[in-house]
Order: C-alpha cells, then sequence, then structure tokens
C-alpha cells in the first residue's frame, strides 16, 4: 500500500516523478501495489475557501489541475478533467453551502482530480494503472465532514474490485479522504482522511506494509524549528505515534492507527522516498525508553510531552525532573500516567524553545 | 470440479448504464462464476462511434481502462478499436451468447435500439435491455421474433430498474390487475422532493439533480413525462392490454411554480408527478398531482420510486430505486444470468 500525500503533487512534472518512484521503488521490486492519492498541493483549502464564495481558489484550483492535465499531454485526459471541473463550478453555483452532502462532494473534487492525472502519469511510466472510484468501494457512516470507515462493507468491495485487478498484474489507484454513505451520498473523513484511507485498505486487504509518502522525513525527534540536533526517529510503535499526535505531532492522526489496530497490523513507514519512520504495532528493537518530545501551546502554556513506551515510570520521571532543577527550567506541572507512553510538563510560553533543546539532548538523545 | 460454463456478452451502448455494467461484469465477475457457476465474458463493446471486439473476451483490466475514455471514443481503444463498427460488423467477427442492449431509449423511431434488437433475435441470439424504445414501440415484433428463433428476452431493467416490478406483474397469474399508479421516474421525484424540502425554484432543484448526475443535461424525457409514460406502455404490454405511446396524456413538470408548492404544502399535501394506467379504460397519463401528506406516495422521497397495484384481490404496494447506473445495470446483471442460466438447464 502507497499512499501519495498532496505535498509531492504539486505540478504535471511531480505527478510523473511520482509515478517514476512508484515503478523503481515497488513495481520492479516485485511488489503488489495499492495506491491511494491525495488532492494537489493546497487544493482542498482552496476548494474550502471557494465554498465560502472565494473566486479565485476555485480559479487556483482549474489553474493547477488543467496545467498538469496540459502537460501529461493527451487529449483524452484534458476532456476528462475539463468535464470534472465543470461538475465542480455546477456544484458550487448549487450554493447550499451549508448542506454538509454538498460541501464534502465539492471537497471530493479534489482527490478525484488528482487520481486522473496520476493514473494518466503511471501509464506514461509504463505502469498498468487503473483507477477505481473511492466512492464505490470507502463506505462510510452519515457524518459528513468527518466520516468514519465501515471496514465490513468496504471490505467486502475491496474484495470484488481490488483483488482481480491485482491477479491480473493491474495496479489500483484510489482517491484518499473520500467515501460514500449507503446511501450513496459522498463522504469526507477530515483531517488526515487520506491516511486513514490507506491505513484501511491496507488492513482490509491484510498487506504487509504502508507507504505514507510526502515532502518531509520521517517522524522528527523534535520540532527542528526549535531543536538543531533534532533527527528522525527510526522507528517506533502505534501506541507512541498516536501519543505524539494527540501531543501536537501534526504528522499523523490518530484515527489513522484505529484499522490497523482493530483489523490487522501492518508496518507503517512514514517519510520521503528517501528516510522514513517505521511504525509496527510493538516496537521491535530494543526501544524502549524516550522517542521524540512534541507540544501543543494552549493559552500562555506550552504542553510539552516527551513520548516514548515506559518513559512514565518512576526512574525516567524523576530523572527528568533532577534535570529541569539542574538546568533552571522552572515548570508549572508535570503529569506522567503509568497506562500512557508519555511524560506532559507544562512551561511558560517564552522558555519552550529552551525546554525542548534540553529534553531534547539530555533525555532523548542522553 | 464445477464446470464453467463461459457466456460471451456484447454490450451496445456505452454510457452511464453500460459502463457501470461494464464495471460490475469486471469486478464482480469472480463472484458470479462462484456462485452461478457461469462465466461473463464481454467479446463486444460498442458505441457511437464504432466498437471494441476481442474474441476471447476483455480482462477486467481492460474493461475499466474503457470506462475511463469519454464519450464515443470507444474505437480509440488500441489494439482492439475499430472505428465506425456497428451491430453487424460486431456479429461478422463474434457471435456472442447474449446481446445487451444500453443505447439511450428514443421514442421518436426508436433507433438504433430497435434494429439493434431485432437484428440480434433474428441472428438467434438471445437479448437484455435497458433501452425502452423497442419494448415501447415495437412489442409484439419484438416477442413474435424472439419465440420464433426460440430465444429470450430480458427487459425488466427498462422499469424501476433494481425494483422488480416487472417480475412481480408477471407473477400474478391468477390475478386480475385492473390498473396501477405510482411515481415511475427517479429524476422527476428528486426534483419536486427538493422543491418541497427546501423550497427551490424548479430551475435550482433541476441544476441540483444534474449535479448529482441524476439529471441529463437535456432533462426533457423525464420532466416532459416521456419517461414514466414509455414505462406505463410497457408494463400495459405485458399485462396485455396494450396502451400506445401517443395516447398517454402528460403534464409537465416544469410548468409547476414553487409558489404553487408553498401553498400545497400550507394545506398539508405535496405534489407528485403521478403515472397512472387504468387497464379496464385503457387509459394511460402522467401528471402532477397533490396527495395528502399521510399518504404513501408522500413519504417517497428522493430518486426513490412506488407503486400501487390495484387487482381484484386485493392492492399491493411496491417501493424501491428505480433509477441510477449501478442500480439499473444490477438489474440488468439479473436478467443477463437468467438467461445465461435457463439456457443451459
Amino acid at each position: 500500500m502507497v499512499k501519495i500525500g498532496g505535498s509531492l503533487l504539486k505540478s504535471g512534472e511531480s505527478y510523473l516523478s511520482v509515478a517514476e518512484k512508484i515503478r523503481e521503488k515497488f513495481i520492479e521490486q516485485g511488489s503488489r501495489v495499492v495506491t491511494v492519492v491525495s488532492a494537489m498541493n493546497g487544493v482542498t483549502d482552496d476548494l474550502i475557501r471557494s465554498l465560502a464564495g472565494s473566486g479565485s481558489a476555485l480559479g487556483r484550483v482549474v489553474e493547477k489541475y488543467t496545467t498538469a492535465a496540459e502537460y501529461l499531454g493527451r487529449r483524452r485526459l484534458k476532456d476528462r478533467v475539463e468535464d470534472e471541473l465543470r461538475k465542480l463550478k455546477l456544484a458550487l453555483e448549487v450554493g447550499h453551502v451549508h448542506d454538509p452532502a454538498l460541501r464534502d462532494l465539492v471537497l471530493s473534487f479534489g482527490e478525484k482530480l488528482s487520481k486522473i492525472l496520476l493514473v494518466e502519469a503511471l501509464h506514461h511510466a509504463g505502469v498498468m494503472a487503473v483507477g477505481l472510484d473511492a466512492t464505490e468501494i470507502i463506505k462510510t457512516d452519515a457524518t459528513h465532514g468527518n466520516a468514519l470507515i465501515k471496514y465490513r462493507e468496504t471490505s467486502v468491495r475491496l474484495r470484488n474490485y481490488v483483488v482481480p485487478l491485482l491477479e491480473e498484474g493491474a495496479i489500483p489507484v484510489i482517491e484518499g479522504f473520500i467515501g460514500s454513505t449507503s446511501g450513496g451520498d459522498v463522504t469526507t473523513l477530515g483531517r488526515g482522511g487520506s491516511d486513514y484511507t490507506a491505513a484501511a485498505v491496507a488492513a482490509l486487504l491484510r498487506a504487509l506494509e504502508v507507504h505514507i509518502i510526502t515532502d518531509v522525513p520521517g517522524i522528527m525527534s523534535a520540532d527542528p524549528r526549535y531543536v538543531k540536533s533534532a533527527r528522525v526517529v527510526p522507528e517506533m510503535s502505534y501506541r507512541e505515534a498516536i501519543e505524539a499526535s494527540l501531543y501536537g505531532c501534526k504528522r499523523l492522526h490518530p484515527r489513522t492507527f484505529h484499522p490497523l489496530t482493530l483489523v490487522h497490523e501492518c508496518r507503517v513507514y512514514v517519510g520521503s522516498w528517501r528516510e522514513s519512520t517505521l511504525i509496527t504495532r510493538v516496537s521491535s528493537r530494543c526501544c524502549r525508553g524516550p522517542k521524540l518530545v512534541t507540544f501543543k501551546l494552549k493559552g500562555r502554556y506550552a504542553y510539552v510531552a516527551l513520548v516514548g513506551d515506559g518513559v512514565s515510570e518512576h526512574g525516567l520521571v524523576s530523572k527528568v525532573v533532577d534535570l529541569l532543577k539542574y538546568a533552571g527550567l522552572q515548570y508549572d506541572g508535570i503529569y506522567a500516567f503509568m497506562s500512557r507512553p508519555s511524560i506532559v510538563l507544562m512551561f511558560e510560553e517564552q522558555v519552550l524553545g529552551r525546554a525542548l533543546n534540553t529534553l531534547h539532548d539530555l533525555v532523548v538523545e542522553g | 470440479m464445477r464446470l464453467v460454463r463461459v457466456v460471451r456478452l456484447a454490450l451496445i451502448g456505452f454510457g452511464t448504464v453500460g459502463r457501470s455494467l461494464a464495471k460490475l461484469v469486471a469486478l464482480k465477475n469472480k463472484l458470479i462464476e462462484e456462485k452461478y457457476g457461469v462465466r461473463l465474458s464481454i467479446v463486444a463493446v460498442a458505441d457511437s462511434g464504432g466498437a471494441v471486439v476481442k474474441e476471447d473476451g476483455l480482462t477486467p483490466y481492460e474493461l475499466l481502462r474503457l470506462c475511463e475514455l469519454p464519450r464515443s471514443a470507444m474505437s480509440t481503444f488500441t489494439p482492439y478499436g475499430l472505428p465506425g463498427a456497428g451491430v453487424r460488423e460486431i456479429y461478422s467477427r463474434v457471435l456472442p451468447d447474449i446481446h445487451v442492449e444500453a443505447t439511450p431509449s428514443n421514442y421518436v423511431d426508436g433507433e438504433p435500439g430497435v434494429s439493434n434488437v431485432l437484428y440480434a433475435l433474428e441472428s438467434g441470439v438471445h437479448v437484455v435491455s435497458c433501452n425502452k424504445a423497442p419494448f415501447v414501440l415495437r412489442y409484439r415484433d419484438v416477442m413474435d421474433s424472439a419465440s420464433r428463433k426460440g430465444v429470450k428476452v430480458g427487459f425488466k431493467a427498462t422499469v424501476m430498474a433494481g425494483t422488480p416490478l416487472i417480475d412481480l406483474l408477471m407473477s400474478l397469474k391468477g390475478y386480475e390487475v385492473e390498473g396501477l399508479e405510482g411515481i415511475l421516474n427517479g429524476t422527476t421525484n428528486f426534483i419536486l422532493t427538493e422543491m418541497h424540502e427546501n423550497l427551490v425554484t424548479y430551475e435550482e432543484a433541476l441544476k441540483k439533480a444534474q449535479l448529482m448526475g441524476i439529471a441529463e443535461s437535456n432533462p426533457d424525457l423525464d420532466v416532459k413525462g416521456w419517461d414514466p409514460a414509455a414505462k406505463l406502455v410497457i408494463i400495459s404490454n405485458v399485462l396485455g392490454k396494450p396502451v400506445k405511446l401517443g395516447d398517454v396524456v402528460r403534464e409537465d413538470l416544469s410548468r409547476l411554480d414553487v409558489r404553487e408548492v408553498f401553498m400545497a404544502v400550507k394545506e398539508g399535501s405535496v405534489f407528485k408527478f403521478i403515472a397512472a394506467l387504468d387497464l379496464r379504460e385503457g387509459r394511460a397519463s402522467v401528471k402532477l398531482i397533490k396527495v395528502p401528506r399521510e399518504d404513501v406516495f408522500a413519504s417517497v422521497t428522493g430518486t426513490l420510486n412506488a407503486v400501487r397495484i390495484r387487482t381484484d384481490v386485493n392492492e399491493i404496494t411496491i417501493v424501491g430505486k428505480g433509477a441510477g447506473g449501478p442500480e439499473t445495470a444490477h438489474s440488468v446483471l439479473d436478467d443477463v444470468l437468467t438467461v445465461a442460466q435457463e439456457v443451459r438447464s
């Protein structure tokens, strides 16, 4: 399972290079691949703006996809893209912006168009790809804007739709982020929706690996804007990744792990083509102990979390307390539950940088 | 080991339903094979621009690739495309077991459906159709030709698509059907529902229907009542008391003003586009009728259809989805499988 993030999809050219990479990295290695694709970079935000009435945002979406389609050539492709864009404009004209079903329908165009382009790019790269409609496969509840995938219904469809294609050697490409209700209305899966789609499809097809690919390397041991020595965490567990995302690490939405915990576990690689973090159900190597430090701002406080299996045990808590005292860093609170893989510390916002560096260099790296 | 029999299909017409059917066959073939011991093999697909012919059957991947082509571009599909090829040319290359007619219904002269269906029957090929025209304009000829050649004709997808009204009517052998009425067109029912629930004009409701892929860009067949009228004619044919399409009284839905809707809602009723067939009098009509809010038909909203059959014994009401690519395609597939199984035994 390969999921291509929107940050990699900036132009027609980038679709081609993504397609080449998929061929090199997976297909030529003999892997059977299912691809989940996001909308082009920035498109979903622009669609939200155009729902609020921004003509220029809609203009940007049209411009991006038309240019990319032109770059990829083929008259037929351009016709299809223009056809979808025409439907999108019609959807915006109808104008019941408060109708959540219509809103989801509008948002779904970003992924739909992106899928059409990626399939074409894969053909250019000599890959036997075929687009499948997420609305026909991914079944969800009716919570528009933040729907939950129904695993059983989706599983049946995946078996029918994807398995025969894989057996024939074709590469199915499915839109992330969108699905549909039992009545057939389009739904969207909320923030991190494409990762959630990828994880669900992978789990339901009992895939071995999920590769979530964007333009930044894996999960960092700290925010590099604050901590110069931050590096990519090589391995972590689902629990740690969920904990990190709850305390501000934006790479993965906790929901991504739901199907992986509930249905079938896969090895999840999060990162760029070059470097990534491997996330497994239980971290395999040695690795208990602190993996990363992350934070969330709330009011005048920064909640800084040290994340790693076993960090809330007594020994480490007292070590952290000692270290902070030694470094002269004043904290306003600390909590560590035995049941969770984190220690959370409250700092005044102005010492955030120093706190992150201290905790990172002395605890995570120490 | 169970024997798997290959049944070859020619799919004529590649619009919404044709595409849905191609997808369905591509994706559900395995299931069908396990369940019925029949492997469906699409050996030819045609649209208005030409055809694709592959004697040993198109693979799932090829079928899905075909679905990505724009309309009427079939013949550009390499290496199996044949520009300009029609049914005759297809038949000269490969004789299918079942001919699936999914071209659009044309009530002026019935073409190309009528010629295609009659040609297939005369060639001794079973026919399954979702094109209504042959069963509206030439029902007797079609049935005579089929019985002369000893082949089957399936057309239950022509009325209420996924909801088996035709099957039901055919099974009422001991009953005397006196007539029926109901909502036989999903598009107009969707438009009416929008107008009542959101108090929007006809034009706005139509736009939304077009956006959702429910209404065609030219909605005349639906809103001027041709489509439900054609369905009434088919039903009358099935029941052996034929009514002519030209004799069905029709009203135009687009004339309905949102103010009238408002007034109706205020007095506790709703407008429905009701198709009615009276077999005793031999009369049929499609009219905008105000029904009380408690009536079954009032609660049939969106693209749902509903029919109340009146017999000498009782009344039977049946409600279900009556349109849409996937629904119609499933109904076509049902007929295909029924024919495939009957042929075997």
